[in-house]
């Protein structure tokens, strides 16, 4: 294997990780440790990053580096337990070789499954291609298509189209069903139609323009009319485009697209398929600045040719359709304001209306036939298509998330209130709570006096009083205040250092202050 | 010498081999092109934080009560 930057830097940052787990494991300083944990945490959101998993990266910064590793930090240093634990005698002494057992078995096993399973360690395995079928063919009304006998578009409407549908790589043959009646259909013959050199000479321009003032029928030489066979690979986006064929057959173009992002807010996608076949070549010219010279985009595309996907700025566009190699009536049309004849075949054809094309989409301008056989107005129409989300990026995984995964969703939810309902009351029980005697009488009862000083008097003792335990006597009261001498403080003492987990007087939270009960 | 009897580097622990199950999950989905292992990990990181809310919950209570953290000492419950 090659040595690549990207190896290079997946070595350094897995190093790195395994390192950082090892000392964490082993650093005597539990700070140390969780600070450690934090560095593997951020080397293994950099290894996500390197899989296409850019959302997973952010998330696992801010919820595993940020949110975890703070409570972690918190909690260490509010028990102080930074310091490991002396050695005592284990419980379970065979425990340790147990673990190390498993951890080789499950090792052992990683291995030969990752080895058995031939798993290519450089190219991830190509997405499933997606297939939809566009209906351009006014000789047929309504029809199904099928691929393998699988119906990938049903009843489909003329200049309608089917969604795409994800189909496992391989040859598909293709049939198409004109329906009769609710229960009948008659299959259509088909061919695929593959124009054999994408962008045609010039040559080919007067050729094809000789037949349009020819009124020539036939599809131009170039085209070659194969078996309807499809041939699918990973990765592929292919558009059906069905076209009408003179001998009454239906011709399938199939448009190879792009719906991977561009990566560029600004920037959309635009193709074009010519599928008029009794048209002849035509270029198209954008015009959306009349005074600027006409920008031809598109030259000399024969029937059955398309091109391939081009990225434009997005925005609002006007495109005009003419005869290949006649920029002067580009040039006319664009400088006319005037509306331009349909049917004048010498000059503009036809005239896009204005679009637009939205940013991380995909169009297919589709240049048809119209219905009627006489009409050489072509019928433009487009398809915007929504690009693919980039694989691992927010928009990827929340789709899935609101789409197929929304009921694990809804329960991790509510598996989470209960956690945080759950943390609330336990801590809200672990705190002791004054009793109600003490709570009722502090702080502003009239039964209840300052200590003969003012509070800040009032010294604070120099080392911290004794804690005392459940049943224990004395202690913690008896030794910090000299002035608490009335029965209260018997009463007081009693009832709070029963509960045994704080013992703490009221008294303490209040800036030292002392309190007695004069008519108790 | 590697036993901890820290309950908090336990937790720690447990939290690292998340993260190793997580990494495993991400490199296989994108290996198969699947977004569903993203997701699987999403859940898996949700479920950790609302754990270890939950488990340094109990650890500050119980260190409350019997005043030591040391799982050695948690084999009996005594108030």
């Amino acid at each position: 294997m090659e040595t690549s930057p990207e190896l290079i830097i997946f070595m350094v940052v897995s190093a790195v990780a395994i390192l950082t787990a090892v000392m964490m494991l082993i650093s005597d300083n539990a700070v140390h440790s969780a600070l450690f944990l934090v560095l593997n945490f951020a080397c293994v959101a950099f290894l996500y990053l390197m899989l296409n998993a850019a959302f997973l990266a952010m998330v696992q910064v801010a919820v595993y580096a940020g949110a975890i590793m703070v409570l972690f930090m918190f909690v260490i240093m509010l028990l102080g337990a930074e310091k490991e634990l002396p050695e005592t005698k284990p419980r379970f002494p065979w425990l340790n070789r147990v673990a190390v057992g498993l951890a080789a078995l499950f090792l052992i096993t990683a291995t030969v499954g990752i080895l058995e399973a031939n798993i290519s360690t450089t190219e991830p395995e190509p997405l499933a291609p997606y297939v939809r079928v566009v209906h351009a063919d006014p000789d047929v009304s309504n029809l199904d298509v099928r691929l393998n006998g699988e119906r990938i578009a049903r009843d489909l409407n003329l200049y309608g189209n089917a969604e795409f549908e994800q189909l496992e790589p391989g040859d598909y043959t293709i049939t198409i069903e004109q329906r009769e009646g609710p229960l009948e259909a008659r299959d259509l013959p088909v061919s695929v139609l593959r124009v054999e050199e994408p962008f045609a000479g010039q040559d080919v321009v007067e050729a094809t323009l000789s037949r349009l003032e020819g009124g020539n029928v036939n599809p131009p030489a170039e085209l070659q009319r194969l078996d309807p066979v499809l041939t699918l690979e990973g990765n592929q986006t292919i558009t059906l485009v069905l076209a009408p064929l003179p001998d009454g057959g239906v011709g399938v173009i199939p448009v190879e697209e792009n719906l991977f992002s561009v990566g560029n807010d600004k920037a959309a996608r635009v193709q074009v398929v010519h599928a008029f076949p009794n048209l002849g070549a035509v270029d198209m010219v954008d015009i959306t600045e009349p005074e600027s010279e006409p920008i031809i985009i598109i030259e000399n595309l024969v029937f059955g040719q398309y091109t391939l996907a081009e990225t434009r700025p997005r925005g609002d566009y006007r495109y005009g359709l003419y005869p290949a190699g006649d920029v002067q009536a580009a040039l006319d049309a664009a400088a006319d304001e005037e509306e331009v004849t349909p049917n004048d075949l010498g000059g503009a054809l036809f005239r896009l209306r204005e679009q637009e094309f939205e940013r991380d989409t995909s169009t297919l301008v589709i240049v048809a036939r119209p219905p009627e056989l006489d009409n050489r107005t072509p019928v433009v129409f487009s398809l915007p298509t929504d690009h693919i989300p980039t694989f691992g990026g927010p928009t990827s995984v929340g789709q899935e998330l609101f789409t197929t995964y929304m009921l694990p969703f809804q329960v991790i939810a509510l598996l989470l209130l209960v956690a945080m309902i759950g943390a609330i009351v336990m801590t809200r029980d672990a705190v002791p709570r004054p009793s109600r005697a003490s709570r009722a009488a502090w702080p502003h009862s009239p039964a209840i006096r300052w200590c003969g000083h003012s509070p800040s008097k009032i010294k604070r003792p120099a080392t911290r009083p004794p804690r005392t335990r459940p049943g224990q006597k004395g202690g913690y009261h008896a030794s910090r205040s000299n002035c608490c001498t009335g029965t209260l403080c018997a009463v007081e003492r009693g009832a709070l250092c029963a509960g045994g987990a704080g013992c703490a007087h009221p008294a303490q939270r209040h800036s030292g202050l002392y309190v007695s009960r004069t008519d108790a | 010498m590697l036993i901890r009897r820290n309950a908090i580097l336990v937790f720690m622990s447990v939290e690292l081999m998340l993260n190793a199950a997580n990494l495993a999950l991400v490199a296989f989905a994108r290996q198969w092109n699947a977004v569903d292992g993203h997701l699987m990990v999403f859940f898996v990181m949700t479920v950790a934080a609302a754990e270890v809310a939950v488990g340094l919950a109990i650890i500050v209570a119980i260190y409350r009560t019997k005043r030591s953290i040391s799982i050695d000492d948690l084999h009996k419950f005594e108030g």
